[in-house]
């Protein structure tokens, strides 16, 4: 009985020791590789000759939460709360104001249904070109099952918008294409 | 039976350690792969994954109700939290999360388990009712958190 009260403790003790050195030991190869992959995600976004620069926001909207500068326009990392969770998303806008590229880079959505907006081009096609005016049911048709999902996607591209054309007052942010 | 009542935890421990090691492997090699957030739908997966390797590797093992919480708090708690995923207070909710999620998913399977005919045609009933559990947490999650 005490044996094998002692075999499950052994194994999550085993399995925390595995994990934690695992964890430790991979930790600079995983940032290393985290950063890479963010920046190459970016310049696929918002292709241009200078790199990015990383700009304080000190403004009030809650969606934003970095923003990246370059020579042709911004992309912008923003988080809203989702049917489940909250959704991360880069937002790429030019110096006009309008939305070039846009990714979803997390989200924990209901399976077959709000989840399908991180691979739904479609979808996610229509947010390009928007200049703040997105709208679901409004030129902007919702994912099916999803309408939740495709308005916090929506709510992003929009605060991104506003950002770079400081239609967000609050923000201090750039004037540029506003 | 009495000496496989401890498999349930154990393989508790084993799948979410495997799954975590996966994670791990992901999140460093190949970060551009969106890794899910532990909540409940998840812990679900996990805990159904546990409950069918326990029904078919220790059948009619008997469940310990007091162990069952305890031991999955902690495999809840202390996994993520070695793999980096979750802070200490996140870890804490998790623990106090996975605890009642997998005590209230074994006490749902071994209901429905104990009502299953056990003939040879039978043998895939289990992973039907385990696939039939987890769809109704997806529908129930979004009305409830």
């Amino acid at each position: 009985m005490k044996k094998g009260f002692l075999i499950p403790v052994l194994t999550i003790v085993l399995a925390a020791g595995l994990l934690l050195g695992l964890s430790f030991g991979l930790k600079e190869v995983a940032g290393a590789n985290a950063r890479k992959e963010h920046l190459e995600i970016m310049d696929v976004l918002l292709p241009g000759e200078e790199g990015f620069v990383v700009e304080p926001y000190s403004g009030d909207d809650a969606n934003i939460r970095s923003v990246h500068r370059r020579d042709t326009g911004y992309v912008i990392e923003t988080v809203t709360a989702g049917y489940a969770g909250d959704i991360t998303m880069l937002v790429a806008v030019n110096k006009d104001g309008m939305v070039v590229g846009l990714v979803v880079r997390e989200m924990g959505e209901t399976y077959s249904l709000g989840l399908n907006a991180l691979n739904d081009a479609d979808f996610l096609a229509q947010f390009l070109k928007t200049k703040g005016d997105a709208e679901i049911g409004a030129g902007v048709d919702a994912i099916s099952g999803a309408t939740v999902t495709s308005r916090a996607i929506a709510r992003c591209v929009n605060s991104a918008v506003a950002y770079v054309t400081g239609a967000d007052i609050d923000t201090g942010a750039t004037s540029w294409g506003g | 039976m009495k000496n496989k009542m401890y498999w349930l935890n154990t393989l508790l421990a084993a799948v979410l350690a495997v799954a975590a090691l996966i994670s791990v492997f992901v999140r460093t090699f190949a970060p551009a792969v969106i890794i899910p957030q532990m909540d409940i739908p998840d812990m679900v997966l996990i805990s159904l994954a546990a409950l069918l390797l326990d029904h078919y590797l220790a059948p009619g093992a008997k469940r310990c109700y007091i162990c069952i919480p305890v031991f999955s708090a902690l495999t809840f708690g202390l996994l993520p939290y070695a793999a980096c995923f979750v802070g200490a207070a996140d870890a804490l909710k998790l623990a106090l999360a996975g605890g009642i999620v997998f005590t209230v998913t074994t006490w749902l399977f071994s209901s429905v388990q104990d009502r299953l005919s056990s003939g040879p045609a039978a043998k895939a009933a289990p992973v039907f009712s385990a696939v039939g559990l987890y769809l109704a947490v997806q529908c129930f999650e979004g009305i409830f958190f």
